[in-house]
């Protein structure tokens, strides 16, 4: 075993299982609040026909989007500390699975509120599945149900497939089931403290004069979709995981290699991030 | 005897069960994407009654449920809205004429043919059959 690099680490993976129970808790909360059959009216109740559900459903998106950068942070620590020496092959690339699965549970959450971005959002998600060689097809329904069943899958797949495995995996990965108390009250407080200030945004039912765009975090992949086949919206997420995976077996320049065409694609990802609203979302 | 015997049925057992898992591991991909297949879009059909028609020859063409429908001779020319690159559901734009998708930027002119990528297809034009004073269109998957 080699010693992790010189400079601070961060807790940032206990701090993502605090935020992933946070997640995962205040989602077994709004649960009973939604009605995939009626998606955008359930959410407009909660944001204001039931009082302080408008907080737990903030509470669930600023909970899943702190564990999507304390999972982010945690990888990045663990990269540049040299944490290929510190886990095994096996465990390394199960857990290069927590963010790709983070990705689809919040595309899926943003999804389901059934307006028009969500909408949009829905099907272009078919869309690139579908562009996938003899899986496609097949995938898509998978994930998302038959085209035009509404949101039955997608809402069974948020709340249990993904959310299941990305506690499995977290819990794989550290070795714990339940974050530390600390992890809690940071994730728990910090969230509710956004939420408090930030309003969740859940736009009209149908699209307005401007264009549409996905959730923040994919509007490169969005962008690169102005310009590239369908099929770059999961090529590039499939070269990131399998890069990342990758960084498990190479040493030395291959490894240096690994990461500058890791950060050639992140950097890639911003740019069209940038192009996209340059555009004013195409 | 009889250990080897039973040994021999014991392996013999052991053997089946490692054939008949395998062979469950090998269909099971094949009958889950069997079922898949078949869970694929259904058919959908849009019902345009004398009112709709009425006012689609009226404002030169009308959004209804995912097509847009003119008239043309009495008889209705429907165009699908779901856009050909991927999926989004494009929007009349009375400014340019035509139609735009929201999500990519795709333009089509108000025949469906497209003008602008990303998309490289034209809007489908789902099929349309007379049913009384009514008309039905009738959607397939890839056109809903």
């Amino acid at each position: 075993m080699i010693e992790p690099a010189a400079g601070p680490r961060c807790r940032c993976g206990d701090l993502a299982l605090g935020f992933l129970a946070v997640t995962v808790l205040s989602g077994v909360a709004l649960a009973p609040l939604y009605r995939p059959e009626a998606a955008l009216e359930s959410v407009e109740a909660i944001e204001a026909g039931l009082p302080w559900a408008w907080l737990l459903r903030a509470v669930h998106g600023f909970a899943a989007l702190g564990f999507l950068l304390a999972t982010v942070a945690h990888l990045v620590d663990a990269v540049r500390a040299g944490g290929r020496e510190r886990l095994p092959a096996g465990p390394w690339w199960r857990s290069t699975l927590l963010l790709p699965l983070a990705v689809l549970a919040m595309l899926g959450g943003f999804v389901l509120r059934g307006d028009a971005e969500s909408l949009a959002a829905l099907a272009v998600w078919r869309g690139v599945l579908e562009t996938i060689p003899l899986l496609g097809a097949p995938l898509a329904t998978l994930l998302l149900g038959p085209p035009g069943a509404g949101f039955g899958a997608v809402t069974a797949h948020h709340a249990g497939t993904f959310s299941l495995l990305l506690w499995l995996i977290a819990a794989d990965h550290g070795r714990r089931m339940w974050p530390t108390g600390r992890s809690w009250a940071v994730a728990l407080l910090s969230s509710a403290a956004i939420a408090g200030v930030v309003p969740l945004p859940l736009g009209p039912a149908e699209p307005t004069g401007v264009g549409l765009l996905g959730p923040w975090y994919l509007l490169g992949l969005q962008g690169m979709l102005l310009d590239l086949p369908p099929a770059t919206a999961w090529l590039v997420p499939v070269f990131l995981a399998g890069g990342v995976g990758a960084l498990a077996h190479v040493q030395g320049r291959a490894r240096t290699a690994t990461l500058a065409a890791l950060g050639a694609l992140l950097a890639a990802w911003v740019g069209w991030t940038v192009r996209l609203l340059l555009a004013g979302a195409g | 005897m009889a250990t080897v015997g039973s040994r021999s049925r014991r392996e013999f057992l052991d053997t089946a069960w490692r054939w008949v898992a395998a062979a469950g591991a090998a269909l099971a991909p094949l009958g889950v994407l069997g079922i898949l297949s078949r869970a694929g879009g259904r058919p959908r059909e849009i019902v345009l009654d004398p009112g709709i028609l009425e006012r689609a020859a009226r404002e030169g063409g009308v959004a209804v449920e995912g097509v847009y429908v003119r008239v043309r001779d009495g008889v209705p020319d429907v165009l699908s809205l779901r856009c050909r690159h991927l999926g989004c559901r494009v929007r009349p734009d009375p400014a340019r004429g035509g139609f735009e998708c929201p999500c990519h930027g795709s333009r089509y002119g108000l025949d469906g043919r497209v003008h602008s990528g990303p998309a490289r297809s034209d809007l489908l034009r789902p099929a349309v059959r007379r049913s009384g004073d009514r008309w039905i269109v009738e959607l397939g998957a890839d056109d809903d």
